[in-house]
Formats: structure tokens, sequence, C-alpha cells
């Protein structure tokens, strides 16, 4: 038990319900591995960020179909064919460091940060390691959604002016759903029979710990508040996603969660870690207290930051991702943004374009290798939930892989996409039932 | 490929010698052999690209079948003129002129137009009449053929037509001698024209000397004045007045070839329906070499190992075809013709027949007159690839260059080629820029991001090399980089209108379009006066050329006193500054006066005057009034300048965005042939110098400028002229007073003003500055207004010192300064911004970038005399590493490091920037301060404060941080690396801290109290960085059109440049920083 300066005696709750956790940051290479302390390599270009992306994604087309594709420098002339490039799109409005410097170099002026940086103008190439084309894309609304950074497959003719006729934009096949946990992790209750009661983990992001509303919420979630315990005692994580900061208060905030309830602490975009992607961990040194090894059960997380609870995987950010992938597309709902990067399999396309990252050598991270059956995002600046299913690998033929939005595929996955509102101006966490995956909105202003 | 050449301005061609050609293709066939035939030269040769089989995909549109040439008119808009001298069946040899140009459908044309001779004249002694005429045609034929020898036997009948005239000299007003008498002699060929006039001149012919007369006019020239024929102009062939040229397809590369006797061909004046152009083909190209490290390309030695090719329609910008062709394999880039070759000579010769396919009326590039033409010529004779040098519209016409001598007054005489490519003009973008702008530096880098405000990628050429010893697609990538370098010219081409205004001096001055580049300015008003005076039978005398002070570089300005300016009361005026500027100030006192050749009286024929017939000049020289004679050179002003006033209102009233440009290019040209004439009067080796006119027109400008300085200050009490320059003068009305009064002000005194000038001179009023601070002569800034609710802009005059070997923070540091004082009015922030500049430069805080200084490297190292900087650092280079060092026509970036010793010169402390960034090195921030900051803001603040030496001395100069060299660099090599504490700075004592059980290396013992506040610190300066990086990376990715592939652009004009390199450097630190704090539990 930890207490806080009043002496107040935190997690009132007992006989709190467990859901078994592993932490898989490391294994997906979001932090480096113990002891290895790679440092990223500044000298090594982002070319090779993008080249390793490239070169997997393109392993996934191709094992689905080996030899459907040319490279660019191969397209013949007259006939359609298939290439698996990056996108970049090309936007006038994007923010550019030379604006910045060209004007006067003594007393340079950022540019203004703008909430959408779509126009008419932008225009969208394809280039893989033999060169870049740009698109025509049949209509002007395929642009929409393409950010630059992913990489697709395109099916088109070339035209005398060098361009690609698009006749077919396809998404990557879905990546493959993960093995299954080693053991059967689901609890039982005492008499052995499987427990079917809901089980919840409690989904947050953007708090103030300094205001009231969070104290209410932390005296409810730990049980100090006295209401609602039996949902109360059957929340086993809470999941940070994002934006806390490092102050006293949050430090305090957490110290006290976290004696109570394991949680998970995600950095965000304002919280005071690296900013380039993934995000290392908060460091313990701002966090003395919450972070005390065997007092708390806080788990200083990356961003992205993926993990399996209850069985369940999860694959989450603090919202970056979204909300760039946003103010470079005309994507307008961040379901519907979580959805686009699921099938482009890339958790954050848009680094290192206009998302900062570390230049990787080997492998990009931030690609999905397994399918999540929860994909969440933070920071949103509404709550938002949606089941969509996806056709898993085996149920794409080669020749009808774009068909997948029209026709329901044979075999399919399901995946939540969770988009988690700022706590602090909703006053909105989100209970999340890890046997059913039914979500349920906690405003913590509404209870009795 | 873009090598700096030496940056010059203000060209001025000064002497062209006669043979001079450079390449020489010593078993080249004399006839070119056919082609179309296939290519038998070469074994293994790609038969497919002849000239033939790429007209399939380059050529111009079909001639349509029905067209029946000769029997309708023939309409074209003619680019190029030249001559050529044949032998015809008789025997005689004659010139026939070429005419180029295209059709409004777009087809190349070529009219030879037959049976235009070659004339001059002489002065007649009073007593000659008809009878002497045979004689002396019979005298002047035989000198000219013993002089000629004997291989010149067509000179037995050279001489084909004398005859008396009456003309006048354009020189000086004779009083009595009105009308005398002229022999126009008639020759068959320019060359005998050459010939005879020197005969003449000598005394050879009769045993005296004779006075020439329009007899060093250019034979295309004399025929375009005696058509009525201006540049670029329509011309027009009557139905049935031309024939099609017997064998065209073996005498041209034309489309349409024909022939026409000269008095049938008519020429339509530029205006109406004949302003606008024909659908002009535009090729744009670049060309890489291989470079061996350190080693300007040699064409003797290092292959041409591509040629990328842009091939536009003048007025659309949309490309019509991209090529490129490569040595070596080569993967396919989308919209773009890729042709590869095993054999240099092949790709030259595909080249060469692309060119001759495409049919381009002008070859455009970058420096491709003093690099990229000269190298293939050279080259391709190295190649002995004997088929090469016909790039023109003429099938048998090798394609020449030859040197000619270019001086400005500022860099002294430098060479450059002149090419004869028959049809076809060049227009090196390049040239163009040099003679129309005044820039800190010309390279294609600098232009770029000038003009079309983007950097330009830039792959230095050891890269180049590597790219092309890789595989297909390093060479594509290349071939993409080199493409860019094509199309870049055309975009400038096309930004800067240079066409279109070229094509609308060419028409206003008369003269060719390609002679514009090719020849000095004069050549305009030679045009004109000659146009003008043939049209009022007055002939141009040819005085003998005055030889140039050897070595002065023909600076062909006037050289007497110029025009001197009211001496500037210096200072910072914060009331308004009312401006009275002359307009066309020059123009107007020539028109005014009526100051010509042909009013000037000389000193012995003043008396005969009467005195109401004649002015005096305040230098004492007379002309006579307009009313005696109207001067040609008044009347060529008035027509100028009239049909400026045309050409405004016409632009006012288009609608058409085209033919606005048109028009504006069209007023502009007018504007600057009406200024070269009083140029073209004082230019001491010029065609017809006369200071007469010159020093008075100077003079009359100064005494309008006194007499306008005390009229102001009479009429207003009060008012003060504070400065008067050529044409100008500042003045203050009042101390306290308003800007719309000022302006009120300032528009009454114009207008009373400009009633008391001879017309058409006026006084106009049309801007104030306000705030105005005023520094010395020509040096001044202000905010300029011209109404009076907002300024237009802030208006500098020699003051952003553009010189050349300043590093960039000189100019950025003097704008902010400038800014703050004139649009903020705020002195103690303008003092304060440069105490912190300074502060900050002492610090080392300042961006590398700014500190680079560079220099071209324009001739071997061992070829410097004086001690020179970047010559230096090559040298120190080249020991450092020999492969990467510049070479010759590499420019040389560096900055000034200290010194080991106090007694190092500064040019011995020169250091590459990239060694400075990795090495940690010390800039020398005194220096800056000294020698670069402290002249120009110490003459900008003399005028704000009273002592401006403050702005270098005093508490913020006290702090200095001297970069400490990196571990394991120069001295520090050997002493032992210790870890600071990031906190106090203080040495980590790694046992002492593992004594006390603590992990981590960041932070001392004493400072760990406080680590949350170090780590945030350093965290907060990591992400700092790790945002700079990502946007500077990010950026040159966006700049080099591709993110899977490397960024190799070495663009050191770039200002992210060294912020790009600096950065991986600090992040990489700040990282290693941020994990020596521990992170056990």
């Amino acid at each position: 038990m930890a207490t806080d300066e009043n002496g107040r005696v935190a997690g009132t709750v007992t006989q709190r319900a467990h859901a078994a956790y592993t932490n898989d940051d490391a294994e997906c290479g979001f932090v480096e591995a113990e002891g290895d302390g790679a440092v990223p390599n500044f000298f090594q270009q982002y070319s090779q960020t993008y080249f390793c992306r490239l070169a997997e994604v393109r392993r996934f087309f191709q094992q689905a179909a080996p030899d459907a594709y040319v490279s660019l420098s191969e397209v013949p002339t007259g006939t359609a064919s298939t290439v698996i490039g990056v996108i970049y799109k090309q936007m006038p409005l994007k923010p550019s460091v030379l604006r910045e410097y060209a004007g006067d170099v003594m007393l340079p002026v950022p540019e203004v940060k703008r909430a959408n940086y779509v126009s008419d103008e932008d225009r969208v190439f394809i280039e893989d390691e033999t060169g870049r084309t740009e698109l025509c894309l049949a209509s002007a609304g395929d642009k929409d959604g393409l950010v630059s950074g992913v990489v697709m497959a395109v099916r088109g003719t070339q035209m005398e002016d060098g361009r690609l006729r698009v006749e077919e934009l396809r998404y990557p096949p879905t990546a493959p759903l993960p093995p299954p946990p080693p053991s059967t992790t689901l609890p039982k209750s005492a008499d052995g029979s499987v427990d079917t009661e809901p089980l919840y983990a409690c989904f947050l992001s953007d708090i103030d710990p300094t205001a009231a509303r969070a104290q209410l919420l932390l005296d409810y979630l730990t049980g100090n508040l006295g209401i609602d315990l039996p949902r109360v005692r059957r929340i086993a994580r809470v999941v940070i996603a994002g934006n806390i900061g490092d102050s006293d208060a949050a430090d305090a905030f957490l110290a006290n969660l976290a004696a109570s309830v394991p949680v998970d602490l995600l950095p965000g975009d304002r919280d005071p870690v690296r900013s380039a992607w993934p995000q290392r961990p908060f460091h313990r040194i701002l966090l003395p207290r919450a972070a005390t090894p065997g007092k708390t059960a806080l788990t200083r997380c990356s961003n992205p930051h993926t993990f399996t609870l209850h069985g369940r995987r999860f694959l989450g950010t603090s919202g970056q991702n979204v909300d760039n992938l946003m103010r470079f597309s005309r994507v307008t709902s961040t379901t519907e943004a979580l959805h686009r990067l699921l099938r482009y399999r890339h958790v954050a396309p848009t680094a290192p374009d206009t998302l900062v990252c570390q230049p990787v050598w080997r492998r990009d991270p931030l690609l999905i290798r397994h399918l999540p059956q929860v994909f969440f995002s933070g920071n949103a600046d509404a709550f938002a939930a949606q089941t969509v299913s996806l056709p898993l690998p085996s149920a794409i033929s080669s020749t009808d892989a774009a068909a997948m939005d029209t026709a329901a595929p044979a075999e399919c996955a399901s995946v939540l996409l969770l988009s988690v509102p700022r706590y602090a101006a909703s006053g909105a966490a989100v209970l999340l039932d890890l046997q059913t995956l039914q979500v349920q909105l906690l405003r913590v202003d509404d209870l009795p | 490929m873009d090598r700096d050449s030496p940056e010059v301005e203000d060209y001025e061609e000064v002497s062209v010698p006669e043979e001079c050609e450079l390449a020489e293709y010593d078993d080249a066939p004399a006839e070119a052999p056919l082609e179309g035939g296939g290519v038998e030269w070469r074994a293994g040769t790609s038969d497919r690209l002849t000239v033939e089989a790429l007209r399939g995909t380059f050529g111009r549109p079909p001639v349509p079948s029905g067209f029946r040439m000769g029997q309708e008119a023939l309409l074209f808009n003619q680019t190029a003129c030249d001559y050529v001298v044949e032998r015809g069946e008789e025997g005689h040899e004659s010139a026939v002129i070429r005419v180029y140009g295209v059709t409004g459908e777009g087809h190349s044309v070529l009219c030879r137009v037959h049976g235009f001779l070659p004339y001059f004249y002489v002065a007649a002694p009073a007593d000659w009449d008809e009878s002497v005429l045979e004689s002396f045609r019979e005298a002047l034929e035989s000198t000219m053929a013993k002089f000629a020898g004997d291989e010149r036997h067509g000179a037995a009948d050279a001489v084909v037509g004398v005859s008396l005239v009456e003309r006048r000299s354009v020189l000086y007003y004779r009083p009595e001698a009105e009308g005398g008498k002229f022999v126009r002699i008639a020759v068959r060929t320019p060359a005998q024209l050459r010939q005879a006039a020197n005969l003449l001149r000598d005394g050879h012919v009769m045993r005296m000397p004779f006075e020439l007369y329009d007899s060093t006019i250019d034979h295309v020239l004399r025929f375009m004045i005696d058509k009525d024929m201006v540049g670029c102009s329509w011309v027009e062939l009557p139905a049935g007045s031309y024939t099609p040229l017997p064998d065209a397809a073996l005498l041209s590369n034309t489309q349409i070839a024909v022939e026409v006797s000269w008095e049938w061909l008519t020429s339509h004046a530029p205006t109406k329906e004949w302003l606008r152009s024909a659908p002009l083909r535009i090729l744009s190209l670049d060309i890489e070499c291989a470079g061996r490290k350190g080693v300007f390309p040699e064409p003797d030695k290092d292959s041409v190992i591509q040629i990328a090719c842009h091939v536009s329609v003048y007025g659309g910008s949309a490309a019509l075809h991209r090529a490129v062709f490569t040595l070596n394999t080569c993967a396919m880039i989308p919209g773009v013709h890729v042709y590869s070759f095993d054999d240099e000579a092949e790709l030259l010769q595909a080249f060469r027949n692309f060119c001759v396919a495409v049919d381009p009326d002008i070859l455009t590039g970058y420096n491709i007159v003093n690099f990229d033409l000269p190298y293939l010529l050279n080259r391709a004779a190295h190649l002995r690839a004997s088929r090469f040098p016909f790039l023109g519209r003429v099938r048998l016409a090798r394609t020449q260059m030859r040197k000619t001598k270019m001086s400005s007054s500022a860099f002294g005489t430098h060479d450059s080629m002149v090419f004869s490519i028959e049809g076809r003009v060049v227009m090196d973008m390049m040239q163009v820029i040099i003679r129309e702008y005044k820039l800190r530096s010309y390279s294609l880098n600098s232009v770029a991001s000038e003009f079309l405000d983007e950097q330009k990628e830039d792959v230095h050429y050891s890269i180049i090399s590597d790219l092309q010893a890789g595989n297909e697609h390093t060479r594509r990538r290349l071939a993409v980089y080199c493409l860019k370098d094509a199309y870049l010219p055309q975009r400038l081409m096309e930004k800067l209108l240079a066409l279109t205004n070229y094509t609308e001096l060419a028409r206003v001055t008369g003269v060719p379009l390609d002679w514009l580049l090719s020849r000095g300015h004069m050549v305009k008003v030679v045009s004109l006066l000659h146009r003008k005076a043939t049209r009022v039978g007055l002939l141009v005398p040819d005085l003998p050329r005055k030889q140039g002070d050897s070595g002065g570089g023909g600076d062909s300005g006037p050289q007497y006193e110029g025009a001197t300016v009211i001496e500037p009361k210096k200072g910072f005026y914060r009331m308004p500054i009312a401006t009275l500027d002359f307009a066309s100030l020059y123009p107007s006192i020539m028109m005014a006066h009526n100051l010509c050749y042909s009013t000037l009286v000389r000193e012995s024929d003043v008396k005969r005057l009467r005195p109401e017939d004649y002015v005096r000049s305040p230098l004492g020289h007379c002309f006579v009034r307009p009313t005696v004679r109207k001067g040609i050179l008044s009347v060529i002003l008035e027509e100028l300048l009239q049909s400026r006033k045309v050409a405004k209102r016409d632009m006012a009233a288009a609608t058409e965005p085209f033919l606005k440009e048109v028009l504006n290019g069209r007023q502009m040209a007018l504007k600057i042939s009406a200024n070269a004439v009083y140029g073209f009067t004082g230019a001491s080796t010029g065609k017809l110098p006369c200071m007469e006119i010159s020093a008075s027109v100077t003079a009359f400008g100064r005494q309008m400028i006194e007499l306008t300085k005390n009229a102001v200050e009479s009429m207003y009490p009060g008012a003060e002229v504070v400065y008067g320059d050529t044409d100008s003068v500042m003045v203050k009305f009042g101390d306290d007073i308003r800007l719309e009064r000022v302006m009120a002000l300032g528009a009454e005194a114009a207008a009373a003003l400009t009633r008391r000038f001879p017309p058409p001179v006026k006084l106009e009023f049309e801007k104030a500055y306000f705030p105005y601070l005023l520094i010395s002569k020509k040096r001044y800034a202000g905010l300029l207004w011209t109404r009076p609710e907002q300024h237009d802009k802030m208006d500098c005059k020699g003051i952003e010192s553009v010189r050349r070997d300043n590093c960039r923070l000189v100019a950025n540091v003097v704008s902010a300064v400038l800014r703050k004082l004139l649009v903020d009015q705020d002195v103690d922030g303008a003092i304060e911004f440069v105490k912190r500049v300074v502060s900050e430069l002492l610090q080392n805080k300042i961006d590398l970038s700014l500190l680079v200084v560079s220099k071209t490297l324009t001739r071997d190292v061992e070829k410097y005399e004086a001690k020179q900087a970047h010559v230096f650092l090559v040298e120190k280079l080249r020991k450092r590493d020999r492969g990467s060092a510049p070479g010759l026509g590499d420019r040389v970036p560096y900055v000034i490091i200290k010194g080991a010793t106090k007694d190092e010169k500064a040019y011995m402390r020169a250091e590459d920037p990239i060694y400075v960034l990795e090495n940690g090195t010390p800039i020398d921030a005194q220096y800056y301060l000294e020698n670069m900051l402290r002249k120009p803001l110490e003459r900008i603040f003399s005028a704000v404060m009273k002592r401006p030496e403050q702005l270098f001395s005093g508490a913020h100069t006290r702090s200095i941080h001297v970069t400490a060299p990196r571990a394991g660099s120069g001295i520090t090599k050997f002493a032992k690396f210790r870890l600071q504490c990031v906190g106090c700075r203080a040495a980590i004592n790694e046992a002492e801290l593992a004594r006390l059980g603590l992990t981590g290396t960041a932070l001392c013992a004493h400072c760990r109290q406080r680590e949350p506040e170090w780590y945030r610190k350093t965290l907060h300066q990591a992400v700092a960085l790790e945002k700079q990086y990502n946007a500077l990376w990010t950026q040159c990715q966006a700049c080099m059109g591709s993110c899977v592939q490397d960024v190799l652009c070495s663009n050191g004009d770039c200002p992210i440049f060294y912020r790009r390199r600096k950065v991986q450097k600090d992040i990489t630190e700040a990282y290693a920083t941020l994990a020596r704090f521990s992170d056990a539990w």
C-alpha cells in the first residue's frame, strides 16, 4: 500500500481482478533490447528507413503473388502492369524548413501549424529503388486517403507524359494474426470454472493531474470514492495513452494509481521524452515515486505500445500518428484513420516525412507485422469505437486482392478500433471488457 | 553540367579575332557525308538513330501535302540571318543572305536571298562628276586585283557599280555645305568591301586617301536595314516570287527551303498581328562528363557520359520531348526517351542526329557557350567523330566556334565562345542572367534559388563518376539529375521571360536575335542610327578606331567628369523626404537641347551662325536648334519614347497575359535602347564616339540638378535638399510634417519646376522616403511610399553589400538592422540586435553556413601569385586527401578559424567548413567581427548614433566561448578524454560515483540532487535537435525528389547544407549525453 502526501491510504480496493499481461514493446523493436543499447545512427539517412519498409512490404505482396510485379524501370509502355512502391505526396502547403530559412536567416519564423495541409495542387508519386513516377489517379478523391510513406501496389498503364494512369490501388495483404498465447491464460474463478464476468481495461489519455476531475477519477479507480466497487474491482489494468506530464502532481497521481491497479503509461506529444518515434518510455528520474520498483505496478511503455492482456493482443499509440495522417490527408475520422493504418500495415507511415522518427538500419519497427485485436490511439477530440473486419491473407486470392472492401471474404479477422478521448477536456475514460471486447464510456462527472 | 565560370558582369565585346577555330578535325572529310543511309563509321552501330528515324518521334509537324510551294505566299517568323559567299555559275563570287525562321504552323524555313550587293560610300572630291567614275572604278578594281594576289582572281570584276550620289555626313552641322557628293561603291562580297574600303582609306587608289562612310556595317544588318526588316520580324515571300530550292534535301535540314531575289522579300513591321511569335522550338541541354578526382574534365581525356535534352515550344510550359543519351546502360525513366550506348562516338552522333531531327530554333542551357558546346565539339574532334559538328540548318555547314573577347569594367577581359550553328540561336541562360542581373553568384544553384525560389540538388562530380561506375540504376539516378539541369534553364527562360524580352529588344533595335548575346551593347545603337540615317540621306563616317589603352579592358563608359551629386547631409531622417526625379533624364536632355552628331557645330563654323540658331552647352559646345536642323538622335529618341508610351498604353489595355508580357518586354526594350543612345556617344572605343555630345549631356544634367536644388529651397522656405543624385534630388520640406503634405508639396514643386525646363524635360514626384537613412554618396535606405496609406517596400541603395567575398552573416545582419531601423523605427532595438549578434558570434552560436565564404578556383593553384585563402586551403586539402580536394572550376567554401600561433595570417587560417563541423574547430570570431561586420555596420550606425564603435566593445563582448577541439583530433589526440558533469562541467570521477553506489555518469555526486532538472534540460535540447534533424533531412529528400535514394547533394549555397551536417553530429552527442543518465531501477 502506498500513501499520498495527506497520509491517505490509496488503493482501498482489495481483491482486484487479475488479467494476464505481457509487454511486447521490446519484441516489436519499439524499445531497444536490454544491453543492446543501440543508439540510432543519425549519420544514416532516412532513405534506409524507406528502403527497409519497401523491401518488407514488397515481400508481403510477393508472398501472395510472387511474379505479379515489375519494377518502375521495367514498366512497359502501352500495356498495364503492377508496381510496388512508396507513395509520396507532393504538397505545396507542407511545412518547409527552407521557406523558414529563406526569409531572414537571423530571425527564422516557424511556419504556422495548420489543421490540414491538403490542397488541390497535391500530386501523388510512387517510388521504388529504380525511380519515381507520378500517378494519374482516376478521380481526385482517390488521393484523399493517401499519405506519404505508405507502400502500395499500383496497377496502371504508362502514359505519353511519363505518368502512370492508375487502374487500381492495392493495399498490402492484411497482417497475419499473432501466434496464440502459449497456454490458455483465461483466468479461472475459485471453483475452477471459467470466469465469464466482465473484466475491464480502462483507457485514458491527456490528464491534468492537478485538476479536480483527475482526483475524482483517481479516487474512483482506487476505490477511495467507495462507489461502484463491484465494477471497479473488475478493472484489471489502466492504460494511459499519452500526456500526463512530469510534474510532482503527475508523479503523485501515478504513484497512487499504480499502487492500486497496474498501469501502462505511454508517452504523448507533450510528455518529456524524446520526440522521435518510436518514443522511448518515461525516464524514471522524472517519476521518482511512481517508478519506484516494488511499490507500484507502473509499466513505463514506449509509444507505440503493444501488449497482450487477457489473451488479447493490443497495439496502440498516444495519437500523433492519427493526428498526422489526418493533417496530411482528407481523412476526417479517427477510426477511419486507424482503419487505414491497419490496411497500410504501418503504425505511422507519415514518419519520417512529417512525423519525427529515428532513422533505422535494418528493419522498420513501425510496420504492423501481426494483426492486433484492439488498435487504439489516444488524445482524440472525441471517443469513437468501431469493429472492422479484414480479410486474412489466406483468404485473399492474388487476383482480387482489391475486392476486399466490397465482397465479404471467406475468412476475416475483426479488429476493434478505439479512439481514446482527452480526459482533461471530456472527462471520459473508456472501459473495455476484455471478455467481449465491448466498450463503454466512463464519465466520472456522471457518477452518482 | 554546371561549372562555375568566372563571375563577370557588363559584358562588352571588344574585338573578334577573325580566324580562331579551336576544334581541329584533322582528317574530317571535306564534305560531310549524307546521313540517312545508316551510320557506317563504327562497327555495331545503332542504325536506328538516323536523323530520318529520329524525325519520326521528335520531328516538327509535317508540311501539309496541299502546300504548293512557290505558288502561294510563304510567311514566316524570322529568327536568324546570316550570309554565305558562293561561287556562281559565271565564276563570280556572291554573298547569299540566308534567312531562317518558322511558319505560324511550326514548319522550319530556310530562305536564300540572292542579289543583294554589299556597298559603301566614300566622300567624293568636290570637282568630281560622272565622267570620273569609270576611271575610278577601273583604278579601284585593278588595285584590288594587285593586292589580292593570284588566288583572288574573282577580284578582276569585283566592283559592280559606282555612282555619284548626293548625301550628307551625320557628323557636324556645316552651315555652307548642305549636301555633298559621295561615291556609292557596290561590290560582290563583304570581303571585297573590306578590301576596297581599306585600299581607298589608305590612299592606294588614285593616290589619294578617301573618307569612308557606311563601310563597317555588317552585310546582314545592311540588308535588314535596306529591307526595313527588324530582328524576329515576320517575313513574307509573295506567291510566285520564290522557288523551291533545288536539291533542298541535300542542302538544308529545314522542312521548307526556298530561293528568292532580294527585291521580292518583304518584312512586316512588328505591330498588331505581327506582334505574335511562331511556335519556336527550344532545346535545352546539359552534359555530364566523366571526372577524374580533383581535375576539371578535359575533352581529350574525359568522356561525355550523358547528354540530357529538354525540348519545349515557346509559349507552352509543358515539355514537348525529353531525351537522355547515356554511355553504358541506364534504366528506364518514365516520359523520357533513354538511349544508351557502349561507344561514346555513337552517343555523340546520336545526339547530333537528335538535334537535327528536333530542329530547334533556340539552343539553351546553363553555361553551354563556354562549357557544354565547346566540350562536345572538342570531344567529337578528339574521337574523330567527323560527322558530329553539323548541328545547324544548312546541311554541309560545319559547326564552328571561335573565341571572342568580352570585357567588363569590373572584371577585365574574358574569353567567350561564339558558334556558327546556322539557323539556330544559342541563348545561354547564364549569359542572359549575367547581362541582365547583378547577383552575388552566377552558379546555377544560386540562380535557381534567386529566381525560381528553390534549391537545386547539386551532385559533386566526384560522385558523378561513382554513379557512372555503378549499375543501370545509379546511371539512371545520374540521368534524372542531368535532365533536371537541362530543364532548369528552360524554366529560367520562361520565368524571366528571356525570350520574350530579347525578341522585343531585337524588334525595337532591329538587330538579329543572336547578336543581342554574342555582340556588345553598342550594336543596338549602331542599328538604330543607321536605320534612321539611311532613311533621311545621312551617311555615318567610319572614323579610324581609337586603339584602346591596352589592358584597360575597354571600359567603354564615358571617361570625363561624370554626373556630380549634391553632397549628402548624412543622418537618419525620421520625417518624410520627397524625391523629385527627372524622367528619362539623359534622353530628354538630348531632345530638349537637340544634341546630336548632325547638329554639332565645329567651333570654326559657329561664327557663321546667327546667335538664335544655336545653343551653347555648359561646356561650350554648340548645337544648332531644331528649327535649323533637327538632330537625328533626337528623332530616334522621340520615336523610342513615343513607342514606349504606346506600348505602355497597349499593355494596360491588353487582356491576354502573353500579350501583356510581350508589350511589357517591348516597353522595357525601348527604355533600355533610349538610355543606350547616350552611352553610345560616350563610348570611347565605340563606333562613333563624340565627347562633345556626351559631356554636354552630363553637364546639362548637373546644371539642372543644381537649379532644382536652388529653386526648391527658395520656393519653400525651410525646405532643404539633403542629397542629389544623377537624376534626382531628395527634399526635406520640414521637420515636423505629415506624409500627405509632403506628397502634395512634392507634386506641386515637380510641376512648377518642369515649367522652367525646356520640353520634354520633366521633373516628376513619384515617391517619398519615410524614414530615410542617408549614409553617404549612393548609399541610402528608406521606406518607400508612393501613396500615403501604406509603404510600398524598403528601398536600399548601395548598402546590402553584395560583395562576393562576404559571408552571408553580413548581408543578413545588415538587412535585419535596416528593417529594425526603418520599419520598426526602433534604433535601440537595432543596437540591441547587433549586440546580440556580436555576442552570439563571440559565443560561437552563429550557424556556420552564415560564416562561409566561397570563391572559385579559376586557375591552377600554382598559377596564383597573391596569397589567397581559398587557394591556400586547396593546397591544404590536397595534402589531406588529393582525391576529394576541389579542382579547377570548383567553388571552394571556407571559414576562418583560430590560428595555432599569433602570427598566422588570415588566409592561412581558411578551413573547410565540413572539417570544422566534424572536428569542432574553433572559429575566429574576432576576425569576422573586425573584418566582416564592423565596417558595414559602423557605416550604417554612424548616421544613427554618436559612437558606433560601442557596438563592438562593452559588456556583451566579454563572454567568449571557444569550442574545445573534439577528442581525438589534433593536439588533444593524446590527452586522456574525461567525461564532464552535465551540470557543473566538473570532471566526472567514476570511481567515486561507484563508491557512492551511484549509477550513470551524467552528473557528479554533487549535482545529483538536481538530477530531474538536468535531465529535462538535456532532453529538451535533444528533442529540439530531433525535430531539426527530421525537418532538414526530409527537406533534402523532397528537394531531390526521392525518398528511397540517399541524399547526395553538395550544394553549399543552400541555407540548410551545413545545418544538415551539423545536426547529425549534434544529435548524436545529445543522445550520448542522455544515455549517461542512469536508467537503472
